[in-house]
């Protein structure tokens, strides 16, 4: 199957329950539920600009509860940028995003190039476990950038998604899309796409 | 005599052939590592967690310590006595179950009859008629697979008894087993 180019495809990662989902809902829909639901794997699109046209952000929300190697595997083959979920209340959850992080460097390679964040939500926890140092420490050590999150209260959610795709040096890609532009791109795409049929 | 001649096969077994995870029900039965038709792996796993797990949040969500549960698994692999509430954890005997049920050769539900289920729930409006057909489906089964099914169903509707507790509602449930059973 060709690859779609015109994709740019985030992936998120990390154990059950630091709040994944949460993260996703907050920045796709602007909302945050208290309610306590695991998820298998969902996909939202996104439409935001890249190299001066538009594209969809594809993100894939995974699932922390097992682990499925080839769909991980395939999740990981399929990304341009990751981003690495623990909770802040929990450090077995930051233990966890090691082997998931080794797979990305196997099945990527040159990891440098490739846009990850590291991601302590659930910030406004008081039962905290994790300091935001021990966050920067380990990004530090993986070469990746850190940020503490929560998507409860709303706080760094948006900056989180700009921040990675900041990150991405091979091409430009931006969260703003000129709304006038990208329809006016759009209507040059469909007569392309009309001569092209002709 | 007859013990010492056969230890040297049976440890060689040991290191060629898995004996409890990725094994049949069948041969787990041939075997003996059934419990009325139950896996002992199971029954153990099963039996600990309604004594210390019922109430734990996010009861078979969070996953234990990936050390722990290959600590476990090789210790039914090499057929020693397991005391869970000494050596594990409620979190990783949860993933343990989910682990023998992901590796269960052909799955629990086994993969011939995916497409009648598919059917079943694309076909059936009505939901007394739906009841009827799953069951009449489920019949269809194994034996040793049905009945390990009822007895996980059994288990599983207790623990969603203690939802207010443990937050693992029938539907939560049943996300988190959904893709071990159809594999």
């Amino acid at each position: 199957m060709p690859e779609q180019s015109n994709d740019y495809r985030v992936v998120v990662f990390g154990a059950a329950g630091v709040g994944k989902s949460s993260l996703v809902l907050r920045f796709v829909r602007g909302t945050f539920r208290e309610a306590y639901i695991p998820t298998i794997e969902d996909t939202y699109r996104q439409v935001i600009s890249c190299d001066k046209s538009i594209c969809t952000l594809q993100i894939t929300d995974t699932t922390g509860s097992h682990q499925f190697p080839a769909m991980q595997r395939l999740a990981i083959s399929k990304g341009h940028a990751f981003i690495l979920v623990y909770s802040v209340t929990s450090r077995q959850s930051m233990e966890e995003l090691q082997p998931i992080y080794e797979q990305i460097c196997q099945i990527k390679g040159a990891i440098q190039k490739i846009p990850i964040m590291l991601v302590g939500n659930k910030s406004d926890e008081s039962q905290r476990e994790l300091d935001a140092r021990e966050g920067e420490a380990l990004a530090s050590k993986w070469k990746c950038s850190f940020m503490e999150t929560s998507a409860k209260m709303n706080y760094n959610v948006q900056e989180l998604f700009q921040e990675l795709l900041n990150l991405e040096k091979r091409r430009t890609v931006s969260l703003q899309v000129d709304g006038k532009k990208s329809k006016q791109q759009k209507k040059k795409d469909k007569l392309k796409g009309k001569c092209s049929v002709m | 005599m007859k013990k010492i001649a056969a230890l040297p096969l049976t440890k060689q077994r040991d290191s060629t052939c898995p004996k409890v995870f990725g094994v049949s029900l069948l041969e787990l039965q041939r075997q003996g590592l059934s419990k009325n038709g139950i896996p002992i792996v199971v029954c153990n796993i099963v039996e600990y967690l309604t004594q210390h797990g019922m109430s734990q949040e996010g009861l078979f969500r969070v996953n234990g310590s990936m050390k722990m549960v290959e600590q476990l698994r090789l210790q039914y692999e090499r057929g020693e006595e397991v005391e869970l509430v000494k050596d594990g954890d409620v979190y990783s005997a949860a993933s343990l179950l989910k682990l023998f049920l992901r590796e269960l050769p052909d799955g629990i539900i086994t993969s011939a009859l995916h497409p009648r289920f598919i059917q079943l729930y694309q076909d059936t409006r009505n939901d007394m008629q739906k009841e009827n057909n799953l069951k009449e489906l489920l019949k269809e089964l194994p034996d040793a697979h049905y009945c390990l099914l009822k007895y996980l169903c059994r288990f599983l509707t207790r623990v969603a008894e203690h939802h207010v507790e443990n937050r693992m509602n029938l539907c939560n449930l049943a996300t988190v087993f959904g893709p071990n059973c159809f594999q």
